[in-house]
């Protein structure tokens, strides 16, 4: 169920940040003030290690996801919505303060978000009335575990396998929303594990047995990507990358037929988590309150789904560094669209902040899709970036290209995203390309400064002196 | 000391299979059947459910049980009960009774299923207990959680996870036999596509110990493959699905809260 506010979201809309601050500002947070403006529930599910293209509805012919499907023609689908990281910790400690990953100090996985930053659910407890609920994979600094700030934790799945976990989790979730007496709004989150079982899977088949254990599969392997084939001049850390994700698994050593194989299993494990998101969607649908509910759905990160010869993350090729975002409000949010600007993961806090009615963070760096929704012409920001590798990668991307650097690495790349999709084509050490290559270094050297780094982030100082 | 660490977290690099779980620890040795065992009879089997992390050592382990209770008849009652530990000491349990068909896929006709959670102090929490009553007809269900009675998407050709462990007992071991159907899984997920089929002996090199058997795989959506194991008598002794195997063990529930209170994986 959710509560009104006395102000309707255009109202809200119309009066910006200010306005925000001023209801965050207000001495009873979410008191009516006039008008009839609802105040959704907020559900965020996020999905572990989600390709950005591995949704049905949405013209992938390998995989069949009728949850996803249903959200995207009930929302808005963002076609370019990038990882602040693409690496599960960092990733989600963007997702959840709005803040770099230098910034929040998860430089790497397993590190906790600085305590002077306050994440979704710290923020909502202190800001709104909200309740605020967590499920599943946590990994800020601890992967599974109930010790969530800001959250009380109804389960957090199983240790590392998410075929199993899941379900505990979207269990919980529905029980938490066909039970459900409040009658203030509630903030979910539902973080699934899957697909990353895939790594299981890289382990569990690392050797090419050199035929099919499943002959009758063959028929309908995914083809390989266009850009599986290594083409363009790569820094190395990012070929060490390619070893390094799973050693045996390039190098050679895998033909064309396990790769293809790889990529079946592959969707079958974005097939699972779809599975469980829809017994929640369900869930939300025959209890009313989708109407009532705003639903973002993205993952931590991508998967490098074999293009490049790539398995895994931990890279800025868009396989791993794009990912799925979906937002639905029946109702409030147009449905069955496709939008193809630029966003990204840090988004997801202002987001939630702009609905619940509360100014987001000080020092928040995404910006509320709700400018989006409303269609506002200024709402295209010139460009976006993420940052990998222990915070020795940049990656600047604008609507039409992607820069990529790295500290102490003489190869840089820039693609022309339009144009080369795939990224085969590094036009960095194209003459004809210098000015363009010197604007993004520009863009990168302008957006350092905007960052405060956590103590002890190595590479943080040269990166702003660059 | 050094070389035991590597070798413990190298990658597994092989699909799991009886002899892989052998040499991880998840199979200790094949459960005896009874020379009396009739797969259309009545029988209760227990299975420890074993995952692995993909690496030798690190992160394999129990983390819960499966029992399954088949009474003859018409309808065949199957009775369904799954602990699953989580993080944190949550137990999560989902009890189900199904009315089936006596037919090759045990087809689900109606059934109950609930799903319970204890919390970190083992103490049950209500508030995350859901219900709910299913009947199938034509190709909907007919599914009611509460107060809310909608017509979910079914199938003509339906079969229900847990109950394919009854079913595959009761397929002959002849090639050339594939069965196509859409999953339940849970009791809750529809899971399309599906195929199901004998794959004959299982390959020598990966027994284990203990007597050959045969290899059921099904393929399909949503799912990872699943390999049903069965011994000469019919009986189901192994299913391996991705990193998760269920091990046929009289003592499943007593071995898995043993390593639950023990703090073992």
């Amino acid at each position: 169920m959710s509560t009104r506010l006395a102000i309707t979201r255009r109202q809200f809309v119309r009066l910006g940040a200010a306005g925000a601050v001023a209801v965050a500002a207000s001495p009873v947070f979410g008191a009516p003030a006039a008008g009839g403006g609802a105040r959704p529930n907020i559900l965020v599910v996020i999905t572990d290690q989600q390709h950005a293209a591995t949704i049905s509805a949405r013209g992938c012919p390998h995989i069949h996801t009728p949850a996803l499907d249903r959200l995207c023609a009930r929302g808005v689908h963002f076609d370019h919505s990038y990882s602040a990281y693409p690496l599960c910790s960092p990733a989600r400690s963007a997702v959840f303060s709005s803040r770099m990953p230098s910034e929040t100090g998860v430089y790497r996985n397993g590190r906790p978000i600085h305590p002077s930053i306050p994440n979704l659910g710290q923020w909502f407890r202190k800001q709104t009335d909200y309740e605020t609920v967590y499920t599943g994979k946590w990994h800020l600094p601890s992967s599974f575990t109930h010790n969530v700030p800001g959250f009380n934790v109804l389960t957090a799945g199983v240790g590392g396998q998410g075929n199993l976990g899941d379900a505990s989790t979207s269990r919980a979730c529905e029980a938490f929303l066909r039970n459900r007496t409040g009658t203030t709004p509630f903030l979910l989150v539902c973080s699934l594990f899957q697909p990353h079982d895939i790594c299981q899977w890289l382990r569990l088949n690392q050797v090419d047995p050199g035929t099919l254990r499943y002959p009758q599969l063959e028929p309908e392997l995914p083809p390989l990507p266009p850009n599986f084939e290594l083409r363009s001049p790569e820094p190395a850390i990012v070929a060490s990358r390619r070893d390094g994700n799973e050693p045996g698994v390039h190098k050679g050593k895998w033909s064309p037929l396990h790769w293809r194989y790889y990529m079946w299993a592959y969707y079958r494990h974005v097939e699972m988590v779809d599975a469980e998101f829809g017994r929640v969607l369900r869930a939300l649908e025959e209890t009313g309150l989708d109407q009532e509910t705003l639903v973002v759905f993205t993952s931590d990160h991508g998967e490098g789904l074999a293009h490049h010869q790539m398995v895994r993350k931990n890279f800025l090729y868009d396989e791993a560094a794009r990912v799925p975002l979906i937002a639905s409000w029946p109702g409030h949010l147009p449905g069955g669209t496709r939008d193809t600007r630029l966003v990204s993961g840090l988004d997801i806090v202002p987001t939630a902040c702009h609905y619940a009615g509360v100014a987001p963070p000080q020092r928040a760096l995404g910006t509320s899709l709700h400018t989006l929704f409303e269609d506002d012409a200024e709402a295209s920001r010139p460009f976006i970036t993420a940052e990998v590798a222990d915070n020795r990668g940049r990656m600047i991307r604008t609507p039409r290209h992607k820069y990529v650097a790295y500290r102490d690495e003489p190869i840089e790349q820039l693609f022309d995203m339009q144009a080369d999709p795939g990224e085969t084509k590094n036009l960095a050490r194209s003459s004809g390309h210098a000015s363009l290559l010197a604007d993004h270094r520009r863009m990168l050297r302008e957006w350092e400064p905007r960052l405060r780094p956590a103590p002890g982030v190595p590479h943080a100082e040269a990166w702003r002196k660059a | 000391m050094a070389k035991k660490s590597k070798r413990s977290s190298s990658p597994v690099g092989v699909p799991l299979c009886p002899v892989v779980l052998e040499q991880l620890g998840g199979l200790r040795a094949l459960a005896r059947t009874a020379e009396t065992f009739r797969p259309d009879g009545p029988w209760t089997h227990r299975y420890r459910i074993w995952t692995c992390y993909g690496r030798r050592s690190r992160g394999n382990g129990n983390v819960g049980w499966l029992r399954i209770q088949r009474t003859p008849g018409d309808p065949v009652a199957v009775a369904i009960e799954q602990r699953i530990r989580n993080a944190g000491g949550v137990v999560s349990s989902v009890q189900a009774r199904v009315e089936c068909r006596a037919d090759a896929l045990a087809s689900p006709i109606a059934w109950t299923v609930e799903s319970r959670f204890t919390d970190t102090q083992g103490a049950p929490a209500p508030a995350l207990t859901t219900s709910e009553k299913a009947r199938v007809s034509g190709a909907s269900i007919e599914a009611s959680a509460g107060t809310h009675t909608p017509t979910r998407q079914g199938s003509k050709n339906l079969a229900a996870d847990w109950c394919l462990f009854d079913a595959v007992q009761r397929l002959p071991f002849q090639k050339n036999t594939s069965i196509a159907f859409d999953v339940l899984e849970g009791l809750g997920i529809l899971k399309k596509g599906q195929r199901l089929s004998y794959a004959g002996l299982a390959p020598e090199k990966e027994q284990a110990g203990g007597p050959r058997l045969h290899l059921f795989q099904q393929v399909g959506h949503g799912a990872w493959p699943y390999e049903y194991y069965v011994d000469g008598r019919h009986r189901l002794q192994i299913v391996v699905t991705g990193p998760r195997a269920y091990v046929l063990d009289d003592a499943a529930e007593r071995v898995v809260a043993a390593a639950s209170k023990g703090g073992r994986k």
